[in-house]
């Protein structure tokens, strides 16, 4: 595509750097800002973006996305959980917090163990976490981590880590998902739902 | 599995050819470079989902040309027909379709249309290294075992992964290692097992097969050589963990495993003479094609590529044999020239079907 305006042209490019965004919907994106009101697109866009660039941190403690040097939920819940849940990244957080099921504290690794990709156990908040479950009163650590080859290995490797420290740790159930049908799981989630199967329970009318 | 039909599009230096095949024998013949190996490649492209040659798959594309693709027709014995379709693009990713419908794991195409390739590189079975014998017992037992495929596929990853811990620098403590070693314990539990099972059966088949067409009565013998025989595994995997480290690769696992071959308890590699190793690989290719229909319940379809080369004598009446006995599946075998199968099929009263081809293009069918 040809722009009359280098201007134009580069803020195109900028924008489809974006995840998910193409050329068009650059464009797209481009001629609407111009559209707006130089002002409102400033004052109501630009700035809180060029804001959050300059002023996010990472907590200190879980390495979570935080304002200040510790996040709102570390504040919040480090004098009442002694439970931490150890995720890969901050978008799981998010996920397990919109469930509303889970009260406790949070730990955020930043990926798993992949030499594979380059990574290595010293390339994620490992040490942090053992020092945290070292120096305050945990008692449980959740592994919320995805049950692939590379998810495993990291779960084993942090197991063996804390084992030493006599903290209970935990693995999310794994099973056959809500509103799933079961012709549709595959063989080794459902061969491992019957292992693993639980009481049911009848509620109380 | 009959293969009724194949089609081929821009495949290796094939550029767009048909072929109806018949059930029994077909023989397909053409001078040197026509096309014949290419064919009972994508043959077994369709079974396997890749050249039994070991290429990349942008090679299979005819030159200059962007994609390639192969369809086969296959009919079961109770009449059910299956269309198998591979196809690849420069660009893309591989696409695999089970009549019309995409298959995404080539887990789902193995073992429902089962083939053996006999090839001539087929001299590296005796002569190559642990790497040629571990495709043989793998090919094999992943046609026939899920449980086999998933576990040496998921071992494969670890491996890998393994393999890229040792690697970095600074280089690893115990425990990271450890990590690897024990998710792959259970692992190579179950390939051990699977392995050990097959290779013991493997020897007795071979055996029989050799004596029917050996001219004197020599016991022919198999070992598997595997660092676990009769140990623990975690033991083995533990007393290597130090000199893995240092050493900066893995040093056990069934990636090391061998089948040793043995002729009047010596060593085949060392002291068979060439009859005695034409008559071990024959018996080899023989046993996968009957290891395939026992466990399979079905026949593979049989590709022999330029095999009248190969035989003489008794190995070619006992194939003969083989293949008058019913039920036999599909045969599919290449030659230079017509002639020569011609006059061993009408000798023995067996039909056949003949195609010629020749620079990648089928010339003419004739039954």
């Amino acid at each position: 595509m040809s722009y009359s305006s280098k201007l134009l042209q580069e803020a195109v490019a900028a924008l489809s750097m974006l995840p998910g965004i193409g050329k068009k919907s650059a464009l797209r994106l481009s001629l609407y800002l111009i559209a707006e009101r130089q002002e409102d697109v400033l004052r109501e866009f630009i700035a809180p973006i060029a804001k959050m660039i300059s002023d996010i941190k990472f907590c200190q403690i879980c390495h979570n996305l935080a304002d200040g040097e510790i996040c709102s939920i570390c504040v919040e819940r480090s004098h009442k959980s002694n439970t931490i849940c150890v995720v890969e990244s901050i978008r799981d957080v998010m996920a397990i917090e919109d469930t509303d099921q889970y009260q406790g504290l949070y730990h955020v690794l930043g990926g798993v163990i992949s030499p594979l990709d380059g990574i290595a156990v010293e390339h994620l908040n490992i040490e942090s976490l053992v020092k945290r479950v070292e120096g305050h009163n945990i008692q449980e650590v959740i592994m919320a981590v995805s049950p692939t080859i590379e998810g495993e290995t990291t779960i084993y490797y942090l197991s063996k880590r804390l084992q030493p420290l006599g903290v209970r740790v935990t693995l999310l159930a794994r099973g056959i998902s809500f509103g799933g049908e079961l012709e549709y799981a595959d063989g080794l989630t459902l061969g491992r739902s019957i292992v693993t199967r639980v009481p049911y329970e009848i509620s109380e009318l | 599995m009959i293969l009724r039909e194949l089609e081929l599009d821009c495949f290796k230096n094939i550029h767009r050819l048909s072929l109806s095949l018949r059930p029994g024998i077909n023989v397909i013949y053409g001078d040197n470079g026509a096309g014949k190996t290419n064919l009972l490649d994508a043959i077994y492209l369709l079974s396997l989902g890749k050249s039994h040659f070991h290429l990349a798959d942008n090679a299979l594309i005819r030159d200059e040309e962007e994609f390639y693709r192969v369809v086969g027709h296959y009919s079961s014995g109770d009449d059910k027909t299956y269309d198998v379709v591979v196809k690849h693009q420069r660009q893309g990713k591989k696409q695999i379709e089970l009549n019309r419908k995409k298959v995404n794991r080539v887990k789902e195409l193995l073992g429902r249309f089962p083939v053996v390739f006999v090839a001539p590189d087929d001299i590296s079975l005796v002569f190559g290294g642990g790497r040629d014998r571990r495709n043989l017992i793998n090919r094999t037992l992943c046609q026939c075992d899920s449980d086999y495929l998933v576990s040496l596929m998921k071992y494969n990853r670890l491996l890998r992964q393994k393999d890229a811990m040792l690697k970095k620098w600074p280089k690893p403590d115990r425990l990271e290692v450890e990590t690897y070693n024990y998710q792959m314990i259970p692992l190579v539990e179950t390939i051990h097992l699977k392995r050990s099972a097959y290779i013991d059966e493997l020897g007795a088949v071979i055996r029989g097969i050799y004596a029917d067409i050996s001219d004197d009565d020599e016991c022919v013998s198999t070992e598997y050589k595997s660092q676990f025989a009769l140990r623990n595994i975690a033991e083995v995997f533990r007393e290597q963990l130090d000199a893995e480290i240092s050493i900066q690769r893995p040093l056990v696992g069934i990636q090391r495993d061998d089948i040793l071959l043995y002729i009047e308890g010596k060593l085949f590699k060392k002291f068979g003479s060439q009859g005695q190793i034409k008559s071990l690989l024959y018996s080899m290719r023989m046993s996968e094609y009957h290891f395939l229909s026992k466990s399979l319940g079905e026949k593979p379809i049989l590709l022999l590529d330029d095999y009248f080369e190969k035989l003489d004598g008794k190995r070619l009446s006992a194939l003969l044999l083989l293949i008058q006995q019913a039920p036999f599946g599909q045969v599919i075998l290449t030659d230079t020239e017509l002639s020569r199968s011609q006059k061993i099929f009408e000798r023995h009263g067996i039909p056949y079907a003949a195609y010629a081809i020749d620079k990648g293009e089928l010339l003419t069918a004739k039954k």
